[in-house]
Formats: structure tokens, C-alpha cells, sequence
């Protein structure tokens, strides 16, 4: 199995206050997320993926194989993401892929490296990137952040070791967009419904495979898109303790496909050599569980640090969402 | 040297990599934009380096009032930054306070939008942000 060699990760440092954000529309009820991490009006999902990405392999790229970019959220269409962001890193010689569509896209990066590196391509710099624009009063906005983390795969010399992967889904409509629509359509009792299902259904098949219960893991990092698919974790046996170090959509919003691998970084920050680690994505109707063994002491990404962020005022985010509406990001 | 709040959008399309050009008569650095003319001695003969990103404030101004592209950002610093490559930069330095910049502040390179051509064709480039 591959490994997990080095990682990064990065948020917007901007904090708006969802309390403001919902007394502005007149909204009641209490807010999902005390803030939304915002990227500011010069960044976008490709911006955020370099600073993940420099995070993890600095600013040399030579020895990659290939680099996977998964976004909901590409600045443009009808060309690579992955391919700016591998001129962007002076990345000439590796094989790029764009992964679309789909909040899980990471765990799905993750398979594809796990591949690539046994087929002898890598090593591979897999990145999830994400920032769903926000329109205004619907609920999902009211959790819309950005951010990004990075992981760079490789046969050896690695912190953490890619175990298992089983995979569940049905076919739901949860979250999605019909064609170009810029606006995300939604059925949140759906998505939690389904969340919870498809995760016990794979954390079953992965026990299977490892003989390690759900409960038993050091830490769980997993896609969270609102507070209560995190709920719904804890009724398939994970501990409030395994995700205390890895939530945070009640603190900084849905960070899309960026959310499992930001999760996983704080989880592989506070990891010690020895334990395991249970990442978890979902989208789409789809979770895919995956067990990776942490065998070395990790390094510091700062994940946990990022967190807190600066505030903006409702009139500077006002202005960049409209901003973000005249000049698509 | 002053610093002109509009001077970096003057400056063509900014890029992915930041780099500057190297003399090859008398070695010095000069910036990106030069590309047939050394700063120093006038040489002809100019070769693309990358930079690694670090550099130092040595003037800023703020920008209240921003030009077209920047719209929605301002108050922006934009500074000369000297870089560790002995290069003179011009650019924004973004995520701070006006405040909380001075002369001497270290920075270093950031991927940032610049501007959404009008054509649709989005510009990336470098600007910088306190270490
Ligand atoms: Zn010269």
C-alpha cells in the first residue's frame, strides 16, 4: 500500500459571523457554523490548492509523477484545473488529473494515488480544493466556506501508510445541480438520511476487512457538510473523542472537497506512530471509508491553528459575494 | 522610488511563476517585465530565474481608491518589496491590515486572482503576504 509522505493544508484567514449573516436576511433559528472561513476576493479554488499544495512539496514539484486536483468548484470549465495548478508549481513532467463533482473527491484521489504509486507513476500530490460560492438566504449558504489540503503519495519514506478502502452508495438526490446552474439544489433531510446509511453500511465492510470496529480508531476525519452528519457518525459508534479534533463545520463552515482532507490533517497532526486513523467521505449518496496507519511522527501542518481566522465585517462579505456574482470564481 | 497605486496593473499579464531575469554580461537581476534590457549595464542578454518568494517591504502605498480590476478589495497595500534575489518587485501585499505594515515588514509570494480579463480570461499572479 502507499504512503502518506508529507501533507499540508490551508484556510481563507477570513471569519464572517453566521449570527450577522442570518440577522441581515432575517433568518431565525440558531446558526449552523459560529463563522464561515471566506476567501478573499483574489482567492479561488485554484489559489487555495497552490497554497495547500506549496504547503506540502514546496516549491519543488520535479519528482512528482502526477498531481490529482478534486473540486466542486474549478474557476473555469473546458480546461484542467490540475494542469494550471501544475504550472503554478513549476510541475512539468507529471501526469495531471481533474476530479469533479463530488464532496469526496479526495478519498477518491486517495484510491486513484494508491494505484498510480504501485503502477510505478508516482509519487503523486493528490489536492481538494473548494469554495461554493454563496447566493444569498438559502440554508446551504449559511455553511459555504473554502479551503484545501494537500497530500503527497508515495511508495516509501512516509508518515502514515493507506490501509483498507470500502466503499457504499445509493442513488439519492441530496446535493446537486442540474448542468451549468450556478445554484446548488438541496433536500437536507435526504442528505442526512443518507449520510448516516451509506457510512454504516462501509464502516461495516471495513471492519470486515480489518477487524477494527469503528469505535477503535485513534481519530475520525470525516467529510462534514453540516454539523449533523457529524451526529450521525456517533450513532454508528464513534466517539465524541474521535472527532473533538477534527470537526469544525460548527466553527468554520462546509469546506466542500476540501472538508475530509482538512479533517485529515488535523487528524494526522495529533496522531502519534502506531495508531490509526478512519477517513471518511461522503457526496453524493456515496461514503467511502478508508483505514490509514500512522507509522512515523507527523509534522505540524498547522491545521489546528488556521482555524480561528480574523473577522470581517457583513459589509466586506456582502461585497464579495456580490463580487463573486459579477465576476464568476 | 515611489510607489504608484496603479503602476502594477500596468505591467501586462501577470504570471503563475514568479521570476525575474538575469543578466548574463554583469549577473544582476532586473525585473520580470524586462525582457531585452539589464537595469544595471544595458545588456541584452536576459535569462528567466525563478524566485523563491521572500523578500522585505522598502515602500508601500494604500490604495482607498483601486483601479477597475481591484474593485471590492481595497484599502490594499501595494508595495516595493526587495526580494532575497537582490530584485526590486512591485506588488499587492494582501490579508493585512494597512496598519500593520511598515517599511522593513518581511513578506513572502502568494498565488492571488488579479484580475478577470475582458474576455473572460482569468490572470493569476503573485503578490505577497506578511511572514
Ligand atoms: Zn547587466
Amino acid at each position: 500500500m502507499a504512503q502518506i509522505v508529507r501533507y499540508g493544508a490551508y484556510l481563507p484567514r477570513h471569519r464572517i459571523s453566521v449570527k450577522e449573516i442570518q440577522d441581515f436576511y432575517g433568518r431565525p433559528g440558531r446558526p449552523r457554523s459560529r463563522t464561515l472561513a471566506t476567501p478573499g476576493l483574489d482567492e479561488d479554488p485554484l489559489t487555495m490548492a497552490y497554497e495547500a499544495s506549496v504547503a506540502t512539496i514546496g516549491h519543488d514539484g520535479a519528482e512528482l509523477g502526477a498531481l490529482i486536483v478534486a473540486s466542486q468548484a474549478p474557476p473555469f470549465g473546458l480546461r484542467k484545473f490540475s494542469a494550471t495548478l501544475a504550472r503554478a508549481l513549476g510541475v512539468s513532467g507529471a501526469d495531471h488529473f481533474d476530479l469533479g463533482a463530488h464532496p469526496a473527491g479526495l478519498l477518491d484521489g486517495l484510491a486513484l494515488a494508491d494505484a498510480l504509486v504501485a503502477a510505478g507513476r508516482g509519487p503523486v500530490l493528490v489536492v481538494a480544493s473548494d469554495h461554493l460560492v454563496a447566493y444569498e438566504e438559502r440554508v446551504a449558504d449559511m455553511l459555504s466556506a473554502g479551503g484545501a489540503a494537500a497530500f503527497l503519495i508515495g511508495g516509501d519514506g512516509g508518515v502514515a501508510e493507506l490501509g483498507a478502502e470500502r466503499r457504499a452508495s445509493e442513488e439519492v438526490f441530496d446535493v446537486w445541480r442540474l448542468g451549468t446552474e450556478p445554484e446548488a439544489r438541496y433536500r437536507l433531510e435526504v442528505l442526512f438520511g443518507t449520510y448516516g446509511a451509506v457510512a454504516k453500511t462501509a464502516l461495516a465492510a471495513l471492519e470486515e476487512a480489518t477487524g477494527r470496529p469503528a469505535g477503535d480508531y485513534a481519530s475520525v476525519a470525516a467529510s462534514q457538510p453540516h454539523p449533523q452528519t457529524l451526529r450521525a457518525l456517533g450513532r454508528l459508534g464513534v466517539g465524541k473523542e474521535q472527532l473533538a479534533g477534527t470537526s469544525f463545520v460548527g466553527e468554520i463552515g462546509n469546506l466542500g472537497t476540501a472538508s475530509a482532507g482538512f479533517a485529515l490533517a488535523l487528524a494526522l497532526d495529533a496522531a502519534e506512530a502506531g495508531q490509526h486513523v478512519l477517513a471518511f467521505g461522503y457526496g453524493g449518496g456515496e461514503g467511502i471509508a478508508r483505514e490509514i496507519e500512522v507509522t512515523a511522527a507527523t509534522p505540524d501542518s498547522g491545521a489546528a491553528g488556521m482555524i480561528e481566522g480574523q473577522a470581517i465585517s457583513l459589509s466586506t462579505y456582502y461585497r464579495w459575494t456580490r463580487g463573486r456574482q459579477v465576476e464568476p470564481h | 522610488m515611489t510607489v504608484s497605486a496603479i503602476e502594477y496593473t500596468r505591467l501586462g499579464p501577470p504570471k503563475l511563476r514568479l521570476y525575474a531575469m538575469r543578466c548574463s554580461s554583469c549577473g544582476k537581476l532586473s525585473p520580470w517585465w524586462e525582457k531585452n534590457h539589464c537595469y544595471e549595464c544595458g545588456g541584452g542578454d536576459l535569462t528567466h530565474e525563478e524566485l523563491a518568494g521572500g523578500g522585505e517591504i522598502t515602500n508601500y502605498t494604500v490604495v482607498y481608491y483601486p483601479p477597475r480590476d481591484f474593485l471590492g478589495q481595497e484599502p490594499y497595500v501595494v508595495g516595493h518589496i526587495q526580494m532575497d534575489e537582490d530584485v526590486l518587485l512591485p506588488a499587492p501585499v494582501v490579508d493585512v491590515a494597512p496598519d500593520d505594515v511598515e517599511v522593513g515588514t518581511r513578506v513572502t509570494s502568494t498565488l492571488r486572482r488579479m484580475k478577470l480579463g475582458h474576455e473572460g480570461d482569468i490572470y493569476y499572479g503573485h503578490k505577497f503576504v506578511v511572514e
